[in-house]
């Protein structure tokens, strides 16, 4: 059984709740080396629909494929490790004690990105003079572009980004576009989380329906 | 058994080879089930002893929380002169044996002053409440520091006064766990006794097994474990997540008030008066110059040859606490804090019979089981910081984490966060061990330095110039101590 | 393989370091520290022998090292046990922790303060006293006996040391050996009647005295003379009613002592005159069990206090049962 057979991630029935709230039940699928946004209003589940499939907030019922295998078997389904995902939230996640560099090779360890390729795609989101830097002497904008540096560099063929253009500008929004676009073209594929519609890729908008 | 549960089975082994192995061994061997079959839960007397106990370590550890808690708010949202050193202070007289500040104390206003039915328990907790506030502060001291950035902001454009109310608020959940701490730790504290008549349960387990009927004298610590166990379940499953929490420890923006400054100047005479007190009664007479000059010395060898020990202990502690929040194993946690609860007695009594003729006669001379002894009863400190040090990692970090391999993630990433938070317990251990007199008395190899049980027979003896000497050395390492977990809290105060 | 020569070096080391040459003894003492040490030290520029010291402290925080003694059963640690309370010497001799003694050691001792078997000898001891305040009417007319101390005269103004540990145990212990267990509880029952005070230790009962808190305190002639050579003024009654009680140190050498020969080498020092005589001069006021050991002239003598005799053997096997009972009437009330 190959990758190619089958779709980067299923999503079938599936209902999360957090707190007292209830998401789904939703269903849809991504094919490898795509794009798909989930779209809609505050508080609708976008980002806890992609914290259910990170395997980082439980799932009530229904079933995650990620690459044609199932994450919920077992009595806690597969860790957020052993996955094949990368994930990057919509709250600030660096680690402050290590230099993004630092924090992209630790990632990078499990079938990442070489330290070549951590650096080339550092100058796609003009972040090479940053690398060496701690979180704490970031910008905003800059920290947002480092925590996707980190993300891709990870190994996960799935990457599940929650907001990633919220603190850019037009340069840093084009800059990371291009960056999916290249990481789809390598054969990942990308899940994102963004709260208006968006014309560049596929989108699935979530309602209280 | 799951591959996580086992992964954690190693921070529970100091914990099960040196307290849950020998101490059962030795419940078997004194006949305790055969007793419990008999007569569980002792007399009513004994349930007396119980209930006074966990009512003394409560109002203790709850006017300790209070004091404890109006000096970290002041210290942490205010600035002004001397604030470490303050801080220093405040902190530098929890490492004084309670024996010397009951004796400094007495000294003072006199056995006699506090005259009620009551008075022998007021002044034990008076007592025990003036010698824990400081780990009270330094708890609460860390939790505000850790507070998320965008909250403190938000506080700092608030009139101070409200300011310092509010955080005194938001401190509030961390100050209900801090009493739950305290009274795990008081509640063995068999330091009561010399303060007062009061008796504890660590006195009438000690009484049993003097006269040699040690199976009552374990069915009392089981009846002990069972009246605290709910309180101790309680405390291990019911911390909730701080989601958003940051470093924040700068003081930029934080109101100078001078009432508060003239009130932390109040709140550090008592601690100057023991400082003074102890530094006249230490000063030698000029025929006494050269005999005191080799005590000093002594002393201060003593003590810095525990250190290194102490702080042994209390890391592996703190380290086993942590790795078991952190793997959110609340079964492993609960069996860290048992072993607080019993008098130190026990545990190494169980030791020396149980555990030490297996080991080399090589290892003798090393105080490896009193470590061993040491590092179990500062289970519930290991527990409570690995629980909050769990905790205060902002989720987006932590589920970051979790998307690396455990072992890389666990130890490289949340390990490191969670510095700021275990430092200051391993502290706090360092000096629960050095003022630690019961496992010394029956475990250190003979001629091993131990500056606590040195300090207590000079009192008993009334040898009190001796005694504020070292008290004084005590003093000064609590000081740096408290400089170790104090500065980088404030590190930006000017 | 480097690591493990690292490891390899370090273990040697560590075993190297406890192979020393020098002839050393491990004694665990109870006395005072203060004046131990110096007798311990005289033993070691006297034979050359190195003594490591283990010492106690108070009895009501710690279970102390007649437990440790207990607890190092199965490969003893220490060599010479010097104990200054007698009783749990005693059963510690019944219960074959102690080895015989070397012939001659306390020559001069009479037997009434030996082992028959020499599994321990008592030498110079301290004696029970009252510490009466002064200008109160118990310096005018003093309890005689413990029976005195229940007089309503008294009433809410003795304090007593907690019945259950130190030398208010093996007073009370010896009492019930004396008197039998019918008379002793009702001793109990009419102290506690009389509304005596319970503290935490014989120093607590002196310091109620002194504060005036208290007109009558139970406790031991060295807490005394400890604050009377720093001035305070106390008044002392040896309860000679009931006849004085003196409670010597005792030496014993451990079963299985690791250092055999120099344990009996200590044991007969420590058990020699001029030691006695140490004791005596010192801050502790302690009774020499000779007769003709020097004592200076502010201190107590045998010959005038004339202690009453005890039996041991009786006293040790009543201590358990003594301390329930006193735990019972005294602090369960």
């Amino acid at each position: 059984m190959t990758q190619a057979n089958h779709p980067a991630l299923e999503v079938a029935d599936l209902i999360v709740i957090r707190g007292t709230h209830s998401i789904g039940p939703i269903t849809f699928q991504l094919s490898i080396g795509k794009q798909l946004a989930l779209t809609g209003g505050n508080g609708i589940g976008k980002s806890s629909m992609l914290l259910a499939i990170a395997g980082l907030l439980p799932v009530t019922s229904g079933t995650i494929r990620i690459s044609g295998e199932s994450m919920l078997s077992g009595s806690d389904g597969v860790e957020p490790w052993q996955r094949g995902i990368s994930w990057l939230g919509q709250e600030r996640g660096l680690w402050p004690h290590l230099s993004i560099e630092a924090q992209c090779r630790l990632v990078a360890r499990d079938g990442g990105k070489t330290a070549e390729q951590i650096v080339a795609v550092a100058q796609s989101l003009d972040m090479a003079e940053l690398i060496q830097r701690r979180p704490a002497a970031l910008s905003g904008g800059e920290a947002q572009r480092a925590e996707l540096l980190r993300t891709v560099s990870g190994g996960g063929a799935l990457l599940l980004l929650d907001e990633p253009f919220s603190a850019q500008n037009e340069d840093g929004r084009r800059r990371i576009e291009t960056l999916l676009e290249q990481e789809c073209q390598a054969g990942r594929s990308v899940l994102l989380a963004l709260h208006q519609t968006d014309s560049e890729r596929e989108t699935l908008t979530l309602t209280q329906n | 058994m799951k591959k996580r549960q086992i992964g954690a089975f190693w921070a529970l082994l100091p914990v099960l080879i040196g307290f849950y192995f020998p101490v059962i061994s030795m419940m078997i061997h004194d006949g305790l089930f055969e007793a419990v079959a008999g007569e569980f839960g002792g007399s009513s007397s004994s349930q007396s002893v119980i209930l006074t106990t966990v009512r003394i370590a409560t109002m203790s550890a709850v006017l300790a929380t209070l004091v404890g808690l109006l000096d970290a708010v002041l210290l942490a949202g205010t600035r002004g002169p001397a604030r470490v050193l303050i801080a220093g202070m405040l902190l530098a007289t929890f490492l004084i044996p309670p024996a010397a500040l009951a004796s400094a104390v007495q000294g003072v206003i006199g056995s006699s002053t506090l005259r009620a039915t009551i008075r022998d328990e007021l002044g034990a907790v008076c007592m025990l409440a003036f010698r824990w506030a400081p780990v009270a502060c330094a708890m609460l001291l860390g939790a505000a520091v850790l507070w998320p950035v965008q909250q403190e902001r938000a506080l700092r454009g608030l009139s101070p006064r409200v300011a310092l109310f509010v955080r005194a608020r938001c401190l509030m959940p961390q100050a209900l766990r801090c009493v739950g701490l305290l009274v795990l730790l008081l509640i063995s504290a068999s330091e009561l006794p010399s303060y007062a008549g009061v008796e504890t349960i660590s006195q009438r387990v000690h009484a049993r097994l003097t006269v040699g009927d040690a199976a009552e004298g374990w069915q009392l610590a089981l009846g002990m474990l069972v009246a605290v166990a709910p309180v101790l379940l309680f405390l291990v499953w019911k911390l909730p997540r701080s989601d958003r929490s940051q470093w924040g420890g700068t003081v930029t923006g934080l109101p100078r008030l001078r009432g508060v400054d003239l009130l932390l100047v109040i709140r550090s005479i008592p601690v100057l008066a023991l400082v003074f007190i102890l530094a006249v009664t230490a000063w030698p007479r000029a025929s006494e110059m050269a005999v005191a000059g080799s005590e000093f010395i002594d002393g201060v060898v003593g003590i810095f040859q525990e250190l290194p020990r102490a702080f042994i202990a209390s890391s592996i502690a703190v380290i086993c606490g942590w790795r078991l929040a952190d793997g959110g194993h609340r079964w492993g946690l609960l069996l860290l804090c048992l072993p607080t609860v019993l008098p130190s007695s026990l545990g190494a009594l169980a030791l020396l019979h149980v555990v030490r003729p297996t080991l080399p006669l090589v290892l003798d001379d090393l105080p490896i089981l009193l470590t061993l002894a040491q590092t179990c009863k500062l289970g519930a400190v290991g527990a409570a910081a690995g629980l909050v040090a769990s905790r205060v990692i902002p989720l987006s970090e932590s589920n970051s984490s979790r998307l690396l391999a455990p072992v890389t993630g666990r130890w490289r990433v949340r390990f490191p966060r969670a510095l700021p938070v275990l430092l200051p317990a391993v502290v706090i251990g360092v000096a629960l061990v050095m003022g630690e007199v019961e496992a010394t008395l029956l475990m250190a190899p003979p001629g091993h330095p131990s500056p606590a049980l040195e300090l207590h027979q000079l009192l008993h003896f009334r040898n009190d110039e001796q005694a504020a000497r070292i008290a004084l050395l005590l003093a000064l390492v609590g000081s740096m101590l408290a400089a170790i977990v104090v500065a980088p809290l404030r590190r930006k105060d000017k | 393989m480097a690591r493990l020569r690292v490891w390899g070096v370090l273990l040697l080391l560590l075993i190297g370091c406890g192979g020393e040459d020098t002839r050393t003894v491990t004694i665990y003492c109870s006395h005072d520290r203060a004046h131990s040490q110096k007798i311990l030290d005289l033993f070691e520029r006297a034979t050359g022998i190195e003594v490591e010291a283990v010492f106690d402290t108070e009895a009501t925080k710690t279970v102390g090292l007649v437990q440790r003694v207990r607890g190092e059963k199965a490969r003893p640690r220490c060599d010479v046990h010097w104990s200054n309370e007698p009783l749990h010497a005693v059963r510690l001799a019944a219960d074959g922790f102690y080895d015989v003694l070397p012939l001659g050691a306390g020559e001069g001792i009479p037997a009434e303060w030996r082992d028959p078997d020499r599994l321990w000898c008592g030498f110079a001891g301290r004696v029970r006293v009252l510490a009466l305040a002064p200008e109160t009417k118990a310096i005018d007319s003093p309890p005689r006996q413990l029976s005195d101390l229940a007089m309503e005269q008294w009433r809410g103004r003795v304090a007593i040391a907690d019945p259950r540990f130190g030398t208010t145990a093996s007073h009370l212990a010896i009492v019930r050996s004396r008197i039998g267990p019918d008379r002793y509880r009702q001793l109990l029952e009419s102290l506690r009647a009389n509304d005596v005070q319970m503290v935490s230790s014989n120093s607590s009962s002196r310091d109620r005295v002194l504060s005036g808190e208290v007109w009558i305190g139970l406790t031991d002639t060295d807490d005394i003379e400890v604050v009377r050579r720093r001035g305070a003024s106390l008044g002392e009654e040896f309860l000679r009613g009931d006849g004085v009680l003196l409670l010597p140190n005792v030496i014993a050498i451990i079963k299985g002592a690791p250092h055999p020969e120099e344990a009996r080498e200590l044991a007969q020092w420590l058990l020699k005159k001029e030691v006695e005589e140490l004791l005596a001069a010192s801050s502790s006021r302690q009774v020499p069990l000779r007769r003709e050991a020097l004592v200076p002239p502010t201190g107590l003598t045998i010959a005038e206090l004339d202690p009453v005799e005890v039996d041991w053997n009786d006293a040790a096997s009543q201590l358990a049962e003594a301390i329930r009972e006193a735990e019972r009437i005294l602090l369960d009330h």
